[in-house]
């Protein structure tokens, strides 16, 4: 039976490849933005007479096998003019085209409405918000936030008040995989979650894949953010700066050899310690602060061959120095970061065959560290833990036929996990000297096809294949992935799309807060924890209303995940060694295995183009987990299950000079175990006097059979850009929780004025907060 | 562990600094009753048998309180029953195997109806009188040369001992030091709470097979002298195993710690109405 489906797909493909490769040619290039030179990621080319088109992939690269004939070939990308030629195809032709961007035209641009059309993309469930409409959504103290606006779409949501996590069709934040320029981030945040690292000033683009996962991607069962950085503008200097109420932030990006070469360098530093600076003494100092750092540098050798050196480097600083008395001195300091660097080079192997190799590097790591001085004597510790990954990848751009593109590659990543290291000198204890670092080894490798299918003019299709493997311990993982994302054109601006994808996850994140603590430890799998495995079935509608400038569609989702990982009743980061006293891994000991139930339909209505811009939001959704060892073995509500969730998101261009914006949310209240009573839970001692006593013990009902008040809010802005002789100054007042919504962040039980009756309270994190950002592009 | 605690403080630290949003929460709270809470650990080898009778105090209502020593105790087993009497100095409902044997292998009821006809009830079967057979109990003692102490002696006490097989077994183990203190010669029995106080054991996967379970114990005292270890190896029904298994979990008072829902075999009301019979393995040294 398989044979013969395998003898009938054969002789399909080959039937619709081999008849027509004889008369076809590429028509390939590179895309780039006219005035800066920056190669486009995600451009459209379209073939009107053929109903064709394919997007130009990370490195603005395309290329298109197509019949010979003359043609007309349009390129449009949101935000730019559209370009239009006409060409006699009579042999591979290479056009590189540059399009012009709308704040470089002043005016409304109008693109190519055929290339927007949602209902023509077979890829569904993808969520892609342009850089420049992150810049004017109003966010907490105006800090602009890709991950917090990533959380106003449907399908997505936020963990608590103001934190950056994202939880995706019911997914844990471990569940995502965040990559940079194809560097992995493993902590995501500064400040415990309030913000995310990523400098939008930094970025190109923002992709957030939902379901449908394409082959290429793997590694995590919930979602993939794939972000790149600008290349840097290869035309003319800019730069850019800004001063908002916790940060300044700059960036700075020039040619090189013009046309040839640039960079681009971007940082961001807060200053809350500089503020309080002036309220301490000179002996007793403390304070809070994170900065981050882009930098960009890229270099095309030849039309075949371009590389590029990216890295980002963050960190989070906790400190307090006591330098009171000359005998006895101690300074504590708590810092974490990640730093990633990737190394690329794009090559041509010919204008079909498009290469990229990359060598990639990313380090997470938590580190404490405590000195203590007593006169001659001193102790010293260091408490760190991380995660460090070398990869090496290589992908493939394949222009196959016009019905046909292929993409395929190899990745091998080696982790190195270190859940526990301490490092311990002391005078004190007779010079002693500690160096116990435990860490695991790991290798993750992926291997994948994808083909970009169409079969006539109305059904298309990415389908793909991924084969993983994961080697720990000496125990080996191996997975085969399928994906599928299709897409069937019922009218030319209506279309049912449905999508499948397999992934596993062989890391696992230790993390009972859920609020981006970075004590939160990243471990493999290993012989005792197994990979955690989902399959994702999804379904829908899309529709493009043209004349208005406005898609709509709606997608129904149903995820069943195995193996997920959770702590078991009563562990937590605080009461969990990562080893025991022989030097034991306890962490798996802490660990339950379960399951995970995540369905519910989104519904999403959006207009990117035309003075008022925005989206509409909703998702019903329910999620469910299972674990034979809590809740005894019942299923229960996530904590983030949440069965509405409403986000509406609006920005009205006033004029040139003024652009106002709003964003309203709604979302159904956590799921927790709130306390019900307290009791003395008998205990049972044989052998002595007393046969039984008591233990104090608090009565719940079931996990997570309790719902907090439902989360809303309303912020605005208002942007004010002046053109000045050199430059664009933008000035921004925005507020956030604009009518003072008290959202419950956590709650705890007090007494009430009396004292005699127990009440409920709750801590609310952030009032009606105005803010104000001044920035300055040159 | 301290670092985890100081990370703690400072994020606690961090929450407060941004909020100062402190009001009472607008949600209808879970209306819940007084409930009774039983405890039963019988034993077909004792003689005389307690069921401990508390009552919960609700959080958010103000239930009243009642009385729960004039409560109706019943057992009952294949169609006899007894009313057992609250013993003041027990602190507990008390019967012995004269006015109502409890005996290995049989189902029995446990009714309690309050004074105010709060009523809860409970069933469990008690275990087989067949106990494992030991193996053996090992200790090893390592000197090791510390800074509290001139020395320091570490135990490591394991047990073996073969599970029976055909029927499905469940194992609490604890263990007990023997000590002499300086200028006395009576030998006194102290539990052993380092590490872990108490440990329990299934044969799931494992039906007839070789057990084991160890305990730790460092010794640096200068004023007392080891002796001897024990180890009470007790055979529980599986009511007593999900009970301790959510006891021994329970996290008390830390804030990120999961919730421990503790296991409840009472109708209407909390604790564990439950059987075991022990067995003790002595080693003096």
């Amino acid at each position: 039976m398989i044979k013969r489906k395998t003898l009938l797909i054969a002789l399909f493909l080959v039937g619709t490849i081999i008849p027509s490769m004889a008369q076809n040619h590429i028509l390939s290039g590179f895309v780039k933005e006219k005035n800066s030179g920056e190669l486009l990621i995600g451009a459209g080319i379209y073939l009107p007479q053929l109903k064709n088109g394919i997007t130009t992939n990370n490195y603005g690269y395309y290329a298109i096998s197509i019949p010979s004939d003359t043609l007309d070939v349009i390129f449009s990308m949101v935000g730019y003019q559209k370009q239009v030629f006409r060409i006699a195809l009579k042999k591979d032709i290479t056009l590189n085209v540059d399009l012009l961007s709308g704040t470089a035209i002043k005016e409304v641009v109008v693109t190519d409405d055929r290339m927007e059309k949602i209902a023509d993309d077979p890829q569904m469930s993808i969520v892609r918000i342009p850089i420049e409409q992150i810049k004017k959504i109003p966010m907490l103290f105006g800090e602009k936030d890709v991950l917090k606006t990533i959380q106003l779409m449907p399908g997505v949501q936020k963990g608590s008040e103001g934190n950056a996590g994202l939880y995706v069709r019911g997914g844990g934040p471990d569940q995502n995989l965040i990559i940079l320029d194809d560097a992995p981030v493993y902590n995501a945040f500064h400040l415990f979650g309030f913000f995310s690292l990523f400098n939008g000033d930094a970025l190109k683009s923002v992709d957030l894949y939902k379901g449908g996962f394409p082959a290429r991607f793997g590694g995590r069962l919930s979602s993939v953010l794939e972000m790149n950085m600008k290349d840097g503008n290869k035309q003319e200097a800019k730069a850019e700066f800004g001063i908002g109420l916790l940060s300044t932030k700059f960036t700075v990006e020039a040619p090189i050899k013009k046309n040839k070469s640039s960079f681009l360098i971007s940082g961001r530093r807060t200053y809350i310690d500089a503020l309080t600076l002036p309220f301490q003494t000179s002996d007793n100092k403390g304070g809070y602060f994170f900065y981050d750092f882009n930098a960009k540098l890229n270099y095309e050798i030849s039309q075949k061959d371009r590389i590029y050196l990216s890295g980002y480097f963050g960190r989070d600083k906790f400190y307090s120095n006591d330098l009171a008395s000359s005998n006895y001195q101690s300074t504590f300091s708590l810092f974490w970061g990640n730093a990633t660097g990737t190394l690329r080079w794009n090559h041509l192997y010919s204008n079909r065959l498009f290469a990229n190799t990359s060598i990639i590097f990313s380090n997470y790591q938590f580190n404490i560290q405590n000195k203590e001085t007593d006169h001659s004597d001193f102790f010293e510790i260091k408490l760190f833990s991380g995660i460090r990954d070398f990869t090496i990848k290589h992908d493939l751009d394949y222009a196959l036929h016009p019905n046909h593109t292929l993409k395929m590659g190899i990745s091998l990543q080696q982790h190195r996990f270190t859940p526990s290291g301490t490092t311990i000198n002391s005078s004190s204890i007779g010079d002693f000297n500690s160096n116990n670092i435990n860490s695991i080894d790991a290798l993750e490798s992926g291997l994948y096809v994808e083909d970009n299918l169409k079969i006539g003019q109305r059904f298309k299709a990415n389908a793909g294949i991924r084969f993983a493997n994961f080697l720990v311990q000496g125990k080996t993982y191996t997975a085969i992935e399928p994906r599928l994302s299709a897409s069937y054109l019922i009218k030319e601006d209506l279309s049912v799309k449905a999508s499948f994808a397999s992934m596993n996850q062989f890391i696992h994140l230790l993390s009972s807060t859920g609020t981006g603590l970075p004590t939160d430890l990243w471990v493999p799998s290993t012989a005792k924890v197994k990979p955690q495995q989902s399959n994702q079935i999804a379904l829908g509608l899309a529709k493009d209303f043209l004349d208005k400038n406005l898609t709509f569609s709606i997608e129904s989702f149903y995820k069943k995940s195995d193996r997920v990982v959770a702590y078991k009743d009563g562990a937590s980061f605080l009461n969990i060694d990562v080893i025991d006293e022989n030097d034991k891994i306890v962490w798996e000991d802490n660990l339950t295995a379960g399951q995970g139930w995540s369905y519910g339909t989104e519904f999403l209505l959006q207009r990117s183009k035309g003075p008022f811009s925005g989206w509409i939001g909703y998702t019903l959704s329910w999620t469910q987990l299972q674990f034979d060892e809590i809740n005894f073995g019942k299923k229960y509500f996530a904590r983030y299950d949440r069965r509405h969730d409403v986000s509406v998101v609006g920005i009205y261009e006033i004029d040139k000079e003024k652009t106002f914006s709003f964003t309203w949310v709604y979302g159904t209240g956590n799921a927790i175990t709130l306390p019900k009573g307290d009791f003395l839970a008998p205990s049972h001692n044989p052998g002595s006097n007393n046969n039984w006593s008591n233990i104090y013990a608090t009565e719940y009902g079931a996990k997570n059979d309790f719902r907090m008040e439902a989360y809303h809010r309303f912020d605005f802005g208002l942007q004010f850009h002046k053109q000045l002789k050199r430059g664009i100054r933008t000035f921004e007042f925005s507020v956030y929780n604009a009518y003072n919504r008290r959202n419950p962040y956590f709650y705890y039980i007090s007494k009430d004025n009396t004292g005699s009756q127990n009440v409920l309270k709750k801590i609310s994190l952030f009032p009606t907060l105005p803010s104000f950002t001044w920035t300055y592009k040159f | 562990m301290k670092k985890y605690n100081l990370i703690y403080g400072i994020f606690i630290s961090v929450l407060f600094l941004n909020s100062g949003c402190e009001s009472d929460a607008n949600v209808t709270l879970p209306s819940t009753e007084r409930k009774l809470v039983v405890g039963g650990f019988l034993s077909p080898k004792d003689n005389e048998h307690q069921i401990s009778l508390t009552l919960s105090e609700p959080l958010f209502s103000s239930d009243p309180f009642f009385n729960t020593t004039t409560a109706n105790v019943t057992i009952s087993s294949e169609g006899n029953e007894y009313q057992a009497s609250y013993d003041v100095d027990a602190a507990a409902f008390v019967f012995n195997n004269s006015q109502f044997n409890i005996a290995s292998g049989k189902n029995y009821h446990l009714k309690i109806v309050a004074e105010n006809g709060k009523t809860v009830e409970a069933d469990m079967t008690t275990v087989s009188d067949t106990m494992p057979s030991i193996e053996e109990f090992k200790i090893n003692v390592d000197t090791i040369y510390s800074e509290w102490a001139s020395y320091e002696y570490r135990y490591n006490l394991k047990l073996n001992w073969k599970d029976i097989a055909g029927e499905k077994n469940y194992y609490r183990l604890t263990a007990n030091r023997l000590v002499n203190y300086l200028g006395t010669t009576d030998t006194t029995i102290e539990p052993i709470y380092e590490y872990n106080s108490f440990t329990l054991k299934d044969d799931i996967g494992k039906d007839g097979q070789s057990l084991s379970a160890t305990f730790k114990y460092n010794d640096y005292s200068l004023t007392n002298e080891t002796v001897g270890f024990e180890i009470v190896l007790m055979k529980i029904d599986v009511n007593y195993y999900n009970y301790y298994k959510t006891l021994n979990n329970y996290a008390g008072e830390d804030p990120f710690a999961e919730p421990v829902i503790l296991f409840s075999n009472i109708q209407n009301g909390l604790g564990v109405f439950s059987s075991f019979q022990s067995h003790k393995i002595r080693r003096i040294l």
